[in-house]
């Protein structure tokens, strides 16, 4: 018996001292491409593992600048205001916004250009670790259409205004509509951070408001390559309580398929209301 | 027809003719033919102010079923077996989420032929006290992490037996992935002389298993690990190995259990390791790699009335699952116990220490003694940390049982309990919640048939919700009826509980009210429910589940 038990643990011995070969680790890849990504990042002021998916938000922005627009939505899951808190950055669009994105099973999550990627069965991904590959597999599709934006501000009266114009590089087949967004950077306020709450925590890309509705207002049909399709927007920022400082407003515009059930974005564009 | 229906349809017509095909071969031998189905209903009923809303359930879809039919068939060495499951707006995979899919959850074969024994299909199995392998179901919270795959045991003698397997584990109706491979020997050798009256003996064991992940898991793993900075980033491998070694030693009165385990150096999350962004910026959780190790022991005595266990394990990075980005309670591989004692009544098992997989330190002690037939008492104590020596969990339960026979039975005590809420349910900043709850259970028979059954329990805590006091009657009509009434009222609430519109505590009574019919192996229930937020631990498994505020019906049956 023991003789059997030697050579079972001999093969054993033996079985684990195989050695594979040891994974490459590669660079960052860049992407050589007009195409810019929306991610939706579904988030809260009392969701203490957000903060971690704040920092991969930002470091995707640094990884790959000016292909990623971001837009932190603090909907109704684990958003409202904790103790310390000054602002709630919750309003009915955010919640439809976030039930819009659903499934997913946690916060954070993210929606990155609303895509159902492969294998994924949350359609807003919950692992932030994953969203910087997710957006790789964004910019490497082709790019379709083209986004520009005359954005003017008047500082008396609070009032602005957005001229936009979307121009396809290539036919697109379905019904696309176009969304615009308002989100504020640089909001210090408190947040929970795993086992504390961060007092003075830098909010970024917090979305204010949505000017169009959730879903977004009709762009076009079918549009051909080349035609330029002009929208125009306009609206009235809110009086500052500390937060709505017009320096720190961004507008985001994208432009997304909504027919048959799809969602898909094709292209974010992102300008400072104050340039 | 879609890929999966076809798969159903074919698992179907397969079963259907081997029932047939074993039953014409066999025609002398009848089998046996067992099964059950169990199923429940939620219906939800949106109370905002208990934080029951939110979900699509509560929202708009109001109802939401689960159900499981079980089919066993055992003839002439074949053991046949099917399980049909379904899932209606279910929140049982995530109590946040609705979930609906259904089809084939589980199929087995096996045959015995001589020595050996043939499996195949979707397999529960473990290795040794499962610290590193075990596939097991727990329907409370939707885990069923049975392997698919194959397993052959051979009896080596009448002592000692060894086994292999191999597959890939189930995740719901698809599969999770990597593959896991196992082998282990287990024997019984008797020690004790032909002349001794004293039994002596050991059941030794050794265990092993290795993890191989695929491609697209490695590749997913090195997407995340790129993101680092150089001075985070590990380099993931493809294969992780386990070993086990344990054994039940018995002499005389005493038996004890050893077990320690060692997991090769591997990549795993670990939510509280600080990561530096590609910005600066510093956040907890990251991908580490470590090896690991679980140390595990059991002392217990036994003597005319007088039991006593002694516990204790060390558990340092044995996060061992099939995916590495997987969380919580998901693709877990392995089982490691948890140190503390199952408690069952509604305020005595509020606070549950859920299992640390990645830094644990904890024994438990648990003394029973009965004078006589008409008296017990129990006493147990558990202490958890984490390996900093950080407290966690400690809880001193005390239990007292009177009885007089046919007529009634009195059971009680006091549990005093620190719980680590920061830890186990990620508050942040949030006080160690100390607990003080006495409570009673007193069981009286008027007839055979008729009987009353009341609970009394008082949790006093100035932490979390603050105090509660839960009350409970029970009327049972034998063999048929159960009526049942209960309350759990928040006397004294705190900063956690429920406030109204100008901010003040709300003094909530949380009641239900049920109804269970019984008929053979037939078991109805419904009943209405309003409950708290709380932990909810089933097989030493734990999870923080939300409030629930609705009607809640099951049944079960058995054939």
């Amino acid at each position: 018996m023991m003789k059997k038990l030697v050579y079972i643990v001999l093969l054993i011995i033996g079985l684990s001292s195989c050695q594979e070969q040891m994974v490459v680790i590669p660079e960052q890849t860049t992407f050589d491409t007009q195409r810019v990504v929306l991610l939706e990042e579904l988030t809260g002021t009392n969701c203490p593992n957000c903060p971690a998916g704040a920092a991969v938000a930002a470091d995707i922005l640094a990884s790959f600048p000016g292909q990623v627009v971001v837009i932190g939505v603090h909907g109704d899951f684990l958003s409202e205001p904790i103790t310390g808190s000054q602002y709630d950055f919750r309003f009915d669009k955010a919640k439809d916004l976030e039930n819009y994105l659903k499934p997913w099973f946690g916060k954070p999550a993210a929606a990155v250009n609303r895509t159902e990627f492969e294998g994924q069965s949350e359609f807003s991904n919950s692992l932030p670790a994953l969203w910087p590959s997710l957006v790789e597999q964004e910019l490497e599709k082709e790019h379709v259409l083209d986004i520009a934006a005359d954005v003017s501000y008047n500082s008396a009266t609070r009032e602005y205004s957005i001229n936009m114009a979307a121009v396809p590089v290539v036919d697109l087949v379905g019904d696309y509509n176009v969304t615009v967004f308002i989100t504020e950077n640089d909001i210090v306020d408190a947040q929970k951070d795993q086992g504390e709450i961060i007092e003075d925590y830098k909010f970024k890309h917090v979305l204010r408001d949505i000017i169009t509705p959730f879903d977004g207002t009709s762009l076009a049909t079918n549009p051909s390559a080349g035609a330029v399709i002009n929208k125009a927007f306009s609206g009235t920022l809110p009086p500052e309580d500390g937060t709505w400082i017009a320096e720190n407003i961004d507008i985001v515009l994208a432009v997304h398929r909504v027919d048959s059930g799809r969602k898909e974005v094709v292209q974010a564009f992102e300008k400072h209301l104050i340039e | 027809m879609s890929g999966r229906r076809r798969n159903y349809l074919v698992c179907f017509t397969f079963f259907l003719s081997f029932f047939i095909n074993v039953h014409s071969i066999w025609s002398q031998d009848k089998g046996v033919f067992t099964g059950g189905i169990t199923a429940n209903g939620n219906v939800f009923i949106r109370d905002s102010l208990i934080g029951a809303s939110g979900i699509p359930q509560y929202d708009h879809e109001l109802f939401g079923s689960e159900i499981w039919l079980n089919l066993n068939y055992r003839k002439s060495g074949y053991d046949l077996r099917m399980r049909f499951d379904a899932f209606n707006n279910s929140n049982l995979l995530n109590p946040n989420d609705s979930y609906t899919d259904e089809g084939i959850g589980y199929w087995y074969v096996s045959k015995q032929v001589d020595k050996f024994n043939f499996a195949v299909g979707y397999l529960y199995d473990q290795i040794g006290s499962g610290i590193i392998f075990r596939s097991f179901e727990q329907r409370p919270q939707l885990i069923d992490n049975a392997l698919v795959g194959g397993r052959i045991t051979y009896d080596i003698n009448e002592n000692w037996s060894a086994r292999a397997f191999t597959g890939r584990q189930k995740f719901l109706f698809g599969r999770n992935g990597a593959e896991v491979k196992g082998v282990t020997l287990e024997g019984f050798v008797n020690l004790a002389d032909s002349t001794s009256t004293k039994a002596f003996s050991i059941a030794p064991g050794i265990g092993f298993v290795n993890r191989t992940l695929e491609e697209e898991k490695v590749e997913k793993l090195v997407d995340i690990i790129k993101n680092y900075i150089p001075e985070d980033q590990v380099k993931p491998e493809y294969n992780t190995y386990l070993l086990s070694v344990f054994n039940t030693l018995s002499y005389d009165k005493f038996s004890l259990y050893t077990e320690f385990a060692y997991k090769t150096s591997d990549v795993f999350s670990n939510p509280m390791a600080i990561r530096t962004s590609l910005t600066g910026i510093e956040t907890f959780g990251k991908l580490v790699k470590e090896s690991g190790t679980v140390a595990y022991a059991s002392l217990s005595y036994a003597n005319k009335g007088l039991g006593l266990t002694v516990e204790g394990k060390r558990t340092e990075n044995f996060d061992f699952r099939t995916d590495q980005t997987l969380t919580q309670n998901f693709g877990l591989i392995n089982f490691i116990p948890p140190m503390n004692r199952l408690n069952t009544y509604r305020l005595t098992s509020r606070y549950s220490p859920a299992t640390q997989l990645l830094s644990e330190q904890a024994f438990q002690v648990d003394a029973r003694y009965a004078p006589s037939r008409k008296l017990a008492f129990n006493v147990n104590f558990s202490n958890i940390t984490d390996l900093s020596g950080e407290l966690l969990y400690r809880e001193i339960y005390t239990e007292f049982t009177l009885k007089k026979k046919r007529k009634w039975q009195l059971t009680t005590g006091v549990q005093l309990q620190n719980y680590n809420q920061e830890i186990y349910e990620i508050k942040p900043e949030v006080p160690l919640v100390k607990t003080i709850t006495p409570y009673v259970d007193y069981l009286y028979r008027f007839t055979r048939k008729k009987s009353l059954r009341i609970e009394a329990q008082y949790m006093d805590t100035d932490e979390d919700f603050g105090s509660w006091v839960f009350g409970l009657a029970e009327f049972g009509l034998a063999p048929h009826w159960i009526f049942e009434v209960s309350g759990m009222y928040n006397i004294q609430p705190s900063k956690n509980s429920p406030t109204n519109a100008a901010g003040e505590s709300l003094k909530i009574l949380y009641p239900t009210f049920g109804v269970t019919y019984i008929q053979k192996s037939n078991r109805f229930n419904i009943r209405y429910v309003k409950q708290v937020e709380g932990v909810v631990c089933s097989g030493g498994i734990c999870r923080l589940e939300p409030a629930f505020s609705g009607v809640r019906m099951s049944m079960s049956s058995t054939f």
